[in-house]
């Protein structure tokens, strides 16, 4: 059992007093931050990130580690608490969360999800753990035509992820894909779409676009609706759910981690894909299903062991391919290289300590989730009242600083504001900003390795169906688009995501 | 006559923006060959199919209605809250630390409606210690706490 010994390497590496502090810093800033209304983990990773850069490679990985799933915790405490989902994937979770909140049965709601998704976590890790070294084998066979196609799936599928039009979707997509071009062309120089300044030739800081778009955007909109619409704090007592939820608690986390893992391994956001699609299966499947929608706890636990165990493997595409799955992704790829690590199939072999301790430390963050941040609901109900005039100048000053830092360059901060703006007009007009993230982040990427395979084929572009890995990825990447495309389809999109409003 | 203003605009947009890229792209950049691409050849492509992408929306825009309108731009705060990192990305490097996020966050803290000066004051300077205290001594960015503006110190 070789997974075993690589498993106990990683443990050995994350167990050491200083990487468990690290990890604990991390889980417990990211909740911190991610309780804050409007502050989902991307956002929260972006403005911590600083933090993380006088450490050594491992122990800045497993703190981003730690920030993410704390990040992700404090998503799922304010959809629970205020109906306010913190991120796009524990949107599910305010269906039902805040109908057992609102019945003052918030405690075990909070406690469903905290106990849901270190279930998926423990799972996953293991399947991480036993999935990462022969999925790198076949890592190493991947030419740029596998490497393009399977983008192209990613691609493809986060439009399923947005609820308005396709062509708008797709709009945004190539929108992204566009200016993540922006600097200098790696084969030629050539700067391109730089608009004269210095400081673009290494491209568009993805941190100030994430900052801007998904930190600020998301202040204006709070600040536009008022704060009549911030609702009513439930107060969460008595933490510890009945014999009775945790019976029905057992078989949707085993389904909601079964659905989580095999999603969160698809680039494109499968975190979030899965909770819709796990929240769906338990409530056509339930006995209880009458239930679902006024506080069924199956409908807490799956979506959010769903949600964490996409969120575990959706590592499998960073460590084994390079490749981000999600913007939050991109940033702990951006803090590897920062750190002087390339990202891919060799790492594994050339630093298997940050390898397999960033592996275990997944684990651990989760155990911390549940054993030291549920204690501490009390302090995260205070932050939630903290009034919306202080939060929300202090989000803009942490995020002016962290965004600053990351650069050290106040070009970066320009761009905050302009991406902030563009982002909140389009959002007006119901583009959507997941899929023009994961374009953004995959463009230069793409382009390279169309080009790489192009020289290789001599120009033939029939070079991506006739290797067999790739010709399976393109059909998929055609499936895909033609399912999200169908209009019976198109309609339910629609409806499952009206139902989260 | 225009059904659908979002889809409208959202085309307009689009088409402008592909137009606008796809002539830098043109004038600036070697296309190349499909063999042997050149820095302009993938964003020109891209450009084209956003321009297209744009003017199928402004076309849907005539023919099918919307179901909802744009809505009012909130513009006070939209321009405050994008303006407040504008006025740190100006000051931070002069003034330092404590008066940029001092004067950030009162700029931020306007676009709340409602919001009376002492309490924006009081807000302002609170966090100022805050982040002063966390970012400044803790985490050691590299922005002076009081600036060059304010003369040696």
């Amino acid at each position: 059992m070789q997974f075993l010994d690589n498993l106990a390497l990683g443990f050995s590496v994350a167990f050491h007093p200083v990487s468990l502090l690290y990890c604990f810093f991390g889980a417990l800033l990211g909740t911190v931050v991610g309780v804050l209304p409007g502050i989902g983990p991307l956002a929260a990773t972006a403005m911590l990130l600083p933090l993380t850069f006088g450490l050594d490679p491992v122990h800045s990985l497993i703190m981003l580690a730690g920030i993410y799933y704390g990040s992700q915790y404090g998503g799922s405490t304010t959809a629970i608490l205020v109906n306010l989902p913190g991120e796009s994937s524990s949107a599910v979770t305010t269906i039902d969360g805040y109908e057992m909140a609102k019945k003052g049965r918030a405690g075990p709601a909070l406690a469903a999800a905290a106990i849901g998704s270190f279930f998926a976590g423990t799972v996953a890790t293991v399947l991480v753990a036993m999935v990462a070294k022969p999925l790198t084998s076949i890592a190493m066979s991947f030419g740029s035509a596998e490497y393009f196609s399977l983008m192209l799936v990613g691609l493809i599928s986060s439009i399923a992820l947005a609820s308005g039009s396709i062509l708008r979707a797709m709009a945004m997509i190539c929108l992204g894909l566009l200016l993540g071009l922006t600097g200098t062309d790696v084969y030629t120089g050539a700067p391109r779409f730089t608009y004269g300044f210095i400081e673009m030739y290494d491209g568009i800081d993805f941190v100030a676009i994430a900052v801007g778009v998904y930190g600020l955007g998301e202040i204006v909109r709070n600040l536009e609706v008022g704060e009549s619409s911030r609702r009513a704090i439930a107060a969460a007592k008595n933490l510890w759910p009945s014999r009775e939820d945790l019976r029905r608690m057992i078989g949707p986390a085993v389904r909601g981690t079964a659905i989580g893992s095999l999603l969160g391994v698809l680039p494109g956001g499968g975190a979030l894909l899965s909770s819709f699609v796990a929240y769906n299966i338990e409530k056509k499947s339930s006995p209880n299903s009458a239930e679902f929608g006024h506080g069924a706890i199956e409908g807490v636990t799956a979506p959010e062991a769903a949600n964490n165990a996409g969120a575990q493997t959706s590592f499998i595409p960073m460590l084994v391919l390079g490749l981000p799955s999600n913007a939050t992704m991109a940033l702990m790829i951006g803090a590897m290289i920062m750190q002087g690590l390339q990202p891919g199939p060799s790492v594994i072999t050339s630093n298997p300590d940050i390898f397999w301790g960033l592996i275990a430390s997944m684990w651990i963050g989760n155990a911390m989730l549940v054993f030291l941040n549920l204690p501490l609901i009390g302090l995260w109900v205070s932050l939630l009242r903290v009034p919306y005039l202080v939060l929300f100048p202090a989000i803009i000053a942490f995020s002016c600083i962290g965004v600053y830092s990351v650069s050290n360059s106040a070009f970066s901060v320009y761009l905050v504001a302009v991406a902030g703006g563009i982002g909140y007009m389009l959002m007006k007009l119901d583009c959507e900003p997941a899929p023009f993230i994961l374009g953004f982040i995959l463009g230069p990427m793409l382009e390279e390795h169309l080009r790489r395979a192009m020289l290789i084929s001599n120009g033939d572009l029939s070079v991506f169906v006739t290797r067999p890995i790739s010709a399976v990825l393109l059909a998929i990447a055609v499936v895909t688009l033609i399912i999200v495309g169908r209009p019976t389809i198109a309609r339910r999109r629609k409806e499952v995501f009206v139902e989260e409003e | 006559m225009l059904k659908n203003p979002k889809e409208g605009a959202a085309g307009l947009f689009f088409a402008a923006v592909g137009l606008l890229y796809g002539l830098m792209a043109w004038s600036s950049l070697d296309i190349g060959t499909a063999l042997n691409m050149g820095p302009g050849y993938f964003p020109i492509v891209l450009s084209a199919i956003i321009f297209v992408f744009g003017a199928m929306m402004m076309g849907r825009s005539l023919v099918t209605p919307g179901e909802t309108p744009i809505g009012k731009v909130p513009w006070r705060p939209l321009l405050l809250i994008m303006g407040a990192p504008v006025v740190f990305a100006t000051v931070a490097e002069e003034i330092g630390m404590f008066p940029a996020v001092f004067v950030t966050t009162a700029v931020a803290a306007f676009a709340y409606p409602g919001a009376t000066v002492p309490r924006i004051l009081a807000i302002s300077f609170g966090l100022s210690v805050f982040c002063t205290l966390v970012f400044a001594y803790a985490v050691r960015v590299p922005i002076p706490v009081i600036g060059p503006a304010f003369g040696e110190w």
